[in-house]
């Protein structure tokens, strides 16, 4: 029954309520909506199937030396896949190729990005301009791996003759160069992604909360200070879901490297993926192979984990401003 | 048009309680409003009379028929909502016919009522409008259109004019009322906001934490409140708490302040006897019940120092200071003098509230 | 939500800035539009004027990019001895394929989704994502096993099925994002109003038609520009565009005219459906994540 307790509410202003503090036995769950499961089901069964089922075929992979000609059954190798990998130069190589690889894009990309957004933002010709910028994005990778290969070309490349009438360089090979090589696979990415963290980081400062920047002018701040101690830290979630984004494509998207270089010239650009690729479907190694890729997953779930709790805070928070 | 009973309704969401052992009968084209602070179950309650929220145990009745496993397609509900949820694709027009053509009312039907309810509205300029095109107070005339051009068995209305500036509040209040008289459908209504309440319903539920604190006509609620938090959640400014100390003559019974000493009516006595009250209680009384004049000698019986004046055009509010507390005294705009300056009040001693100090229920 | 201007007041450190950044924009702007223009430009070209430099050091030389006789030998090629027409098909079958299916399940699950409240919603979308996020090479091996022994390396369904893996987990993934923002309170009106649930599910459709349809075109330019999975899983039978441009590249000789060529059919179709889902675009390629 219901009964009187002294509580206090707003701040002590009303004391005394009615409460009731006892629960009833045996009262109704809500009934589960089933209709949504079925909605659900289709989709996740196609994705299990394609995702979750190759997933075990991959661990049942690494533990085996698989064989690919007709009629011969894939013989058990334990750990030996692995074990291998551990002395295997060119696949810790190719770990440090991929962090070098992706240091020097993303700081490249980062860099160059926030810079134009940073001018283009409330420029007169911000719209006109931003939409010519984003062209490279649309282009596929591997056809932007052809087209700085041409432009990289010792006898006709455009770039190559800049950097010659520049006197950066003399003569000689691009893409055959072993310094040389990293970086023209860089400024390809860059090509292509600066773009995007570029749009990005406006979409970041269009919401850089104005009455922030105004209080801070008031104070006394000038335009470097406002935006070191203003626009930097709200545009930090931005910057690092660019960074995550930018750095899972790293390893997603190796088309213009297998095009260009192939992961020469003496495996300077062999990045792991691009290692992975050689191993799996040039030599045919599947075993090998899924161990490679085995590791490089473990990664990518490392980072999609970074990524869902990126997602959860500053996301969350960025849309409900945009709601209210 | 029906009744609508709730029987020992509670609402779970997990662990949490939201709604405690509703009892609550509205009678047939009764406008009730729920009113209760933000949390308090209001809005669940309303929910599950909607058949939007499940009701976890107990039984809601429209007249006879249990409506608990009915959806709310079935219920013959209309509701406006706080948001409006209008449908952003739709004109004003689809939006009102909406019910109307789910249910297969024949084309010239669903225009005809259309019509008139834009009418009624006074919103028939804008039927081609989008929701977008629109302001908030025609918004929420469209989400009131689309639940009245049906004829259902009842209105169920969630804070529908919170989001309007003051003066429009006021001004649907008065449209709402009359609305709801001259449709004569059942409405409930939830808000948290006791002066809607107080202007429209004809009886008033007020809940807190869940839990129905007290049900009754705005005249009850307001003038004899069944606790205190009732007593301080209904009226503008809110009424004044004192702790006080019961003393006990042969000649009657008076209250003692540090500020005051108040001798109740013989009325009032007896029903603090009745009641058993102890010797520590706590009174309230309304601004609007206690008398103030400026200076130190007037006629009025209790000393006390003004604190700040809030002269709101025509009235003006007075808090003054009284022995240790401070209250809050509403009158007739006039000269005052400022902070510090001394002053004299006087209680309306027939408009006294006491409550019991511990358990906050109102003796009288 | 466009931001205000910001009040500016001139001062000479201001003007110098000013100066600096708009040269780095051209500079910026001539980095970013010069490839695309030597493409095009090269596209048209016959062998000798593609090879046509100025000498080393000579800037004022550089209008020996635009001294050609303009030919569409490169593209009469690509179509006729090529087959270039087949690869496109392949190329629209495969990616529009993937899309139709990813977007089609995705947005019912995505629904589903974005109203369920359910134990373990978090580890299945953890799941989604990192199933979008995985390296294509990786997802490859295992995948090459099991097309190969159910005979699907090579062919269009195979293909359609490749593309699914990175499209579906897309899909799903930002249409909850785009049902997240529809609220709820839309659907119970509805159902005051007496909808169904699917009825009131399909009311809410409209809303997200536009984002539904953008997805949509995101879907199939990813599915389009894919080279991996074309040329591994699509190797033979199922030939898409990017592949079909990389075996242009021959021992003897790279077709570099037909390539530069097959460059521009690969990409202006995409950069105009890019610009037609511009609003999408940052959405989309950050998936979800941020929104302009």
């Amino acid at each position: 029954m219901a009964n009187i307790a002294n509580m206090d509410v707003a701040g002590g202003v009303v004391r005394g309520v009615r409460t009731i503090d006892y629960v009833p036995e045996g009262f109704n769950h809500r009934p589960p909506r089933y209709y949504l499961l079925w909605l659900m089901l289709p989709a996740i069964l196609l994705l299990a199937a394609i995702s979750l089922y190759p997933l075990v075929w991959l661990v049942y992979m690494t533990l085996h030396e698989v064989q690919l000609a007709p009629g011969k059954s894939d013989v058990w190798a334990g750990i030996d896949n692995f074990s291998r990998l551990a002395t295997d130069k060119k696949f810790l190589r190719g770990w440090l190729t991929l962090f070098k690889y992706s240091a020097l894009c993303l700081s490249v990309e980062i860099g160059l990005g926030v810079l134009v957004a940073v001018i283009l933002n409330n420029n007169r010709f911000e719209k006109i301009l931003v939409t010519i910028f984003l062209m490279p994005m649309m282009m596929a990778p591997v056809i932007a791996g052809f087209l700085y290969m041409f432009l990289y070309n010792g006898t006709f490349g455009w770039y190559f003759w800049l950097l010659q009438s520049i006197g950066l360089l003399e003569s000689g090979s691009i893409l055959g160069n072993k310094f040389w090589a990293m970086f023209a696979i860089v400024a390809t990415d860059v090509w292509q992604w600066t773009p995007l963290i570029a749009l990005i980081t406006l979409a970041g400062l269009k919401r850089v909360p104005q009455d922030q920047l105004e209080a801070h002018m008031v104070d006394g701040a000038g335009p470097f200070r406002n935006f070191f101690s203003v626009a930097l830290p709200n545009l930090y979630p931005f910057l690092l879901i660019a960074i995550l984004l930018r750095f899972m494509d790293n390893f997603r998207f190796i088309d213009h490297i297998l095009i260009m270089t192939g992961g020469g010239p003496a495996n300077a650009t062999k990045i792991l993926p691009t290692y992975l690729f050689d191993v799996s479907f040039k030599f045919f190694e599947l075993g090998r192979g899924a161990a490679i890729a085995f590791t490089l997953l473990l990664l990518t779930i490392l980072l999609g984990f970074v990524l869902t709790k990126v997602f959860e805070d500053p996301t969350r928070k960025i849309r409900t401003e945009r709601e209210h | 048009m029906a009744a609508v009973t709730i029987t020992d309704v509670w609402k779970y969401y997990g662990k949490t309680v939201a709604v405690k052992e509703l009892n609550l009968e509205i009678k047939n084209n009764e406008f009730m409003c729920i009113l209760g602070p933000s949390g308090c179950g209001k809005s669940s309650t309303l929910r599950m009379l909607a058949g939007l929220e499940f009701i976890s145990s107990g039984d809601v009745y429209f007249d006879d028929v249990r409506v608990n496993d009915l959806p709310p397609r079935d219920r013959d509900i209309a509701m406006v909502f706080e948001n409006y949820a209008l449908y952003p694709h739709k004109t004003v027009y689809e939006n009102m016919a909406n019910p109307l053509k789910l249910r297969r009312t024949p084309k010239q039907e669903i225009e005809r009522r259309v019509r008139r309810a834009a009418e009624i509205l006074e919103i028939d300029p804008l039927l081609h409008r989008k929701p977008v095109e629109l302001s908030g107070g025609q918004k929420q005339r469209t989400a009131i259109g689309r639940a009245i051009v049906r004829e259902p068995k009842v209105f169920l209305f969630d804070e529908p004019i919170a989001h309007l500036d003051a003066k429009l509040r006021s001004h649907m209040r008065g449209e709402l009322k009359y609305l709801q008289r001259s449709l004569e459908t059942t409405t409930v209504y939830v808000t948290h906001d006791q002066l809607e309440g107080m202007s429209m319903a004809d009886r008033i539920a007020v809940m807190h934490e869940g839990v129905l604190q007290q049900l009754g006509t705005p005249e009850e609620i307001y003038n004899r409140p069944y606790n205190e938090f009732v007593a301080g959640f209904v009226g503008e400014p809110p009424m004044n708490f004192l702790d006080c100390t019961l003393e006990r003559t042969n000649t009657g019974v008076s209250v003692v302040h540090s500020g005051f000493r108040l001798a109740l009516t013989e009325r009032q006595a007896d029903l603090l006897e009745k009641g058993g009250a102890e010797a520590d209680v706590r009174i309230g009384t309304r601004p609007d019940n206690l008398a103030i004049e400026p200076g130190a000698d007037g006629a009025l019986e209790v000393p006390g120092e003004v604190f700040v004046t809030e002269p709101l055009g025509g009235d003006m509010i007075v808090e003054v200071t009284v022995g240790s507390d401070r209250v809050m005294a509403k009158t007739k705009i006039g000269p005052m003098g400022g902070p510090g300056e001394p002053c004299r009040i006087g209680f309306d001693v027939d408009k006294v509230h006491v409550f019991d100090k511990t358990t906050g229920v109102a003796y009288f | 939500m466009a931001s205000r201007e910001i009040v500016r007041y001139r001062s000479p450190l201001r003007s110098v800035l000013q100066g600096l950044s708009i040269l780095f924009l051209i500079f910026f702007f001539v980095w970013t539009v010069l490839p695309l223009l030597i493409m095009v430009v090269s596209s048209f070209k016959d062998l000798l004027d593609a090879f046509q430099l100025p000498e080393v050091g000579d800037f004022g030389g550089v209008g020996v990019m635009f001294d050609f006789k303009p030919t569409g030998a490169h593209y009469v090629e690509l179509f006729t001895e090529k087959h270039f027409g087949v690869y496109l098909r392949n190329s629209l079958i495969a990616s529009l394929g993937s899309a139709a299916v990813s977007v089609s399940l995705g947005s019912m699950a995505a629904y589903a989704l974005s109203r369920a409240e359910f134990r373990g919603k978090r580890d299945l979308l953890f799941w989604i994502i990192s199933t979008r996020m995985a390296p294509v090479v990786a997802v490859m091996v295992p995948l090459y096993v099991i097309f190969r022994s159910s005979g699907l390396v090579g062919t269009l369904p195979g293909l359609i099925l490749a593309y699914t893996t990175f499209n579906l987990p897309f899909a799903i993934w930002i249409l909850k994002g785009f049902f997240d923002n529809v609220p709820y309170a839309i659907e119970e009106a509805a159902q005051c109003d007496g909808c169904t649930r699917w009825q009131a599910f399909r009311l809410i459709i409209p809303l997200v038609a536009p984002g539904i349809a953008a997805f949509i075109v995101l879907c199939v330019l990813f599915g389009w520009n894919d080279f991996l999975f074309a040329s591994i899983i699509g190797s033979g039978g199922a030939k898409t565009l990017p592949v079909a441009t990389a075996e242009l590249v021959q021992p003897v000789k790279i077709q570099w005219g037909m390539i530069m060529a097959a460059g521009v059919v690969t990409t202006v179709p995409m950069m105009f459906l890019g610009l037609l889902i511009r609003r999408y675009l940052v959405a989309g390629l950050t998936m979800g994540a941020v929104r302009e």
